[in-house]
Parts: structure tokens; sequence; C-alpha cells
């Protein structure tokens, strides 16, 4: 391998850019993330990882304060929030599924691309080969699009906004849970979250009653992504096999 | 920090968590330079966290962590734009719920950072990631082009662009407040 050839940063001294421009550029080197934005990022991803992983504050916590966040601040928002979040998972969770390994699943079964990612998506199966059979809500909801001009939540649309909305339903209403899942089907069919809204879909069906479309959609989970962290959980829905 | 970890020592869920208390601050601030909006950072943020912890169990310590996450955060960025329906539709929608004020109060303070992205939205996309990850986040060439997906010479060819592009800008800016 040849030695890459040293091309001075415009930052660096001696640099020929202009004096302002340097100081515009160091300006975009300084830390960003306030307490506040840390630790609604952790809270989210507590809410979106916890169950299938066991996430919880206290290492987010931890790891966060270790990173120079304030921890008085820190604590006040891990017991309103991440604590809060877990909680609701666990009360809107079955309670007899056991908590999903903490081993990371076989290499083979992830979608996410190896170092460097590539142009693939990050998960590679979309949804549509995923479930074999769409319930008649995901089909419906896939065929009516929404008018372009339909007035929506600034954040609605973003993937892990509309999981945590469908996550935050599944105990008072799973039949609207399962249309928030529709739509994270249909504005983001090669998202990074399909795999959580697959889980989240499943278990709504189950909630509605509607068991054979949850076994139908838990077996499709099953074969295409047999390694998930979210498998054992799914896994609950599925009959038990025959003897 | 570079961490050049193989993938069995990031599995637990104490090393994911201080994974994200040593990445966390740099994702949030390179998702804005390569041109997410601040109101959508926090979100594209926890995507890119969850494609981290989903792809460790892949993630062979070819690259540094640090340079791998940049790629994530280049491919979620990416992959951001193209869903360009939901900037349009964000224009015109109502304000966003909430507006974390204390954050937005420290990140007016200093009136430079809106002038970067400014000068950096004038970038394409492809310039502007080699661009971020070389002179702002100081990723070596090498790590440039395996985060951007891209032959060496090339991630080289868009900084050259990227500089030149910037500099025709800047000039520009400089004789428009002379007048």
């Amino acid at each position: 391998m040849s030695a890459e050839p040293k091309l001075p940063r415009w930052t660096e001294s001696g640099s020929d850019a202009p004096a302002e421009l340097q100081e515009l550029l160091r300006t975009g080197r300084a830390p960003l993330g306030t307490t506040r934005e840390l630790a609604q990022l952790s809270q989210g991803l507590a809410g979106l990882l916890q169950p299938a992983v066991g996430l919880s504050a206290a290492p987010l916590a931890a790891a966060a304060a270790s990173s120079g966040l304030k921890l008085s601040r820190w604590l006040a928002w891990a017991a309103a929030g991440v604590g809060g979040a877990a909680a609701v998972w666990y009360l809107t969770t079955e309670p007899a599924s056991a908590p999903p390994p903490s081993q990371p699943p076989a290499p083979h079964s992830q979608p996410i691309p190896a170092e460097p990612p590539a142009a693939e998506p990050l998960v590679a199966v979309p949804v549509e080969q995923v479930v074999a059979e769409p319930t008649p809500e995901v089909a419906s909801a896939a065929r009516n699009k929404a008018p372009r001009s339909a007035p929506r939540s600034a954040s609605g649309s973003s993937e892990a906004e509309l999981l945590r909305r469908a996550q935050s339903l599944l105990g008072t209403n799973p039949a609207r849970a399962l249309e928030l899942t529709a739509e994270h089907q249909r504005r983001h069919r090669n998202g990074v979250l399909t795999e959580e809204r697959e889980a989240l879909a499943i278990e709504a069906l189950r909630r509605l009653g509607r068991t054979q479309a949850a076994q139908r959609r838990a077996a499709a989970f099953e074969q295409h992504y047999p390694n998930s962290v979210h498998a054992s959980r799914v896994r609950g829905t599925l009959p038990p096999a025959a003897p | 920090m570079t961490l050049a970890l193989k993938r069995p020592e990031l599995a637990s869920v104490a090393d994911f968590a201080q994974l994200f208390a040593d990445h966390a601050p740099f994702v949030l601030r390179v998702l804005q330079h390569l041109g997410i909006p601040r109101s959508d950072v926090q979100d594209q943020a926890q995507e890119v966290f969850v494609a981290v912890h989903k792809g460790l169990s892949s993630f062979g310590g070819r690259s540094s962590v640090r340079t791998w996450i940049y790629g994530i955060c280049v491919y979620v960025a990416s992959n951001h734009r193209r869903r360009a329906y939901v900037r349009r539709e964000r224009a015109v929608a109502e304000p966003p719920e909430a507006v974390d004020l204390q954050a937005q109060e420290a990140f007016e303070q200093d009136q430079r950072w809106p002038a970067l992205q400014r000068l950096l939205d004038t970038l394409d996309p492809d310039k502007r990631e080699v661009f971020v990850l070389y002179e702002l986040e100081e990723l070596s060439m090498r790590e440039v082009a395996e985060a951007c997906g891209c032959p060496l010479q090339t991630a080289y060819s868009r900084l050259h662009a990227a500089r030149r592009l910037l500099l025709e800008r800047y000039r520009e800016q400089e004789l428009k407040d002379e007048r």
C-alpha cells in the first residue's frame, strides 16, 4: 500500500485558504450537542433498542456522564425520559416474552453492510418481501396514499418518530399503532428500522386479536430475520411447535 | 478518539453505551455538516446508532469504528436527501412540535455556524461529504474514501473541486460586501 500523499488541511498554518474562511471552518469543529440534546438522543435510543437488548437508562447514563455530561441534569432527564420509556415498554409488552438474548445475532442475518457502508440500503430486504400476505390495513394504507397537502406533524414522518408513536400506542390503541407501522412502511420502504417496524406490527396484530395475521407475519419475520434481536419476542406470537 | 475494536468487544450493552458516549457529539455535528436540518438531526442520529447497533455483528475492525460510523452518517444523510418530499412538505407544514429553546439559543449565539452551513450548502452532496470529512472531521483521505465508498483518487478530485468552488463563493461574497 503506497503512502498517502500529505495534503495540508485548510485550517493548518501555512494553508492558502483566506483567514476568515479558516476561522469559519474551525467553528465547524466545535463539539455539538448540548446536555439536553444528548439526553434526548439516548432517551430515544433506549426506547428503540431497550426491548431488544435490555438497554436501559443506566449504561447510557453512565457513559454519557463519563463523556462530560452534567450528571444532575442527566439524571433528571433519565428519570423523566428513559426510565419512563423502559417502563412503557415493559407495561405494554407480553409479560411472558422472554427477554431476547443479549448476545448479538449472527453476522449473516444482519442487513447492515460491513464497513465501510456501500451504496446498498442498510436494510436490504424490502418489507414487501418479508410480508407475504399484507394485512388488510397495511394493504389499504399502502394503496391510499395520503394527499401531499395533508397536514401532519413536522416530526411525524421520520422513521424513529413514527415508531416511537406506534410503540407508545401499543397498549391503548393497537389499531392506530398498526396504522402507524403501515405509514412507516409506505414512507420508509428502505429505512433502517424495518425490523423494529415489523416487530411492532406483529405485536399490534396480536393485541387486536388477529392471531392468524400476526402468526403469518411473524413467520415471515422469522424467515427473513432469523437472528434478529427481536426474534424471541416475535417468536412468542407463533403457535407452539407440534410435539 | 479512534477505536479499533473487534466486534466481540463491542457486543455488550455497556460497550454500546460507551460507544454512544464517545461518538454521539460528533455524529450530531457531522449530520448537520452533511446537510441534515437541525430539526431532523436527533432522529437521523438515532437512525445512525440503530444502524451501528445492528451492524456491530458485521463490523470486523478492518477500519476504525469512527470511520465506520462516519460512513453510516454519510449513508443516513444521503438517504435523508432522497426523501426530498419530506423536506418540501415540512417547509409549508406547521412549525416543529417542540423546540429545544436552550439548544437553539446556544446554537444561535455563534452566527458563524449558520454561515458555515450556508457555505457548505453550495456544494453538491458528493463534494460536501469529502470536504466535511477531511477539513472538518480531520479524517485521512484514505478514511474519507472508505467512509464515502469511493476510490481514493475520486475523493481527492472531489476535495479539490470543493475547495475551488468554496473559494469562488467566498470571493463572490467578498466582492458583494465591498460594494
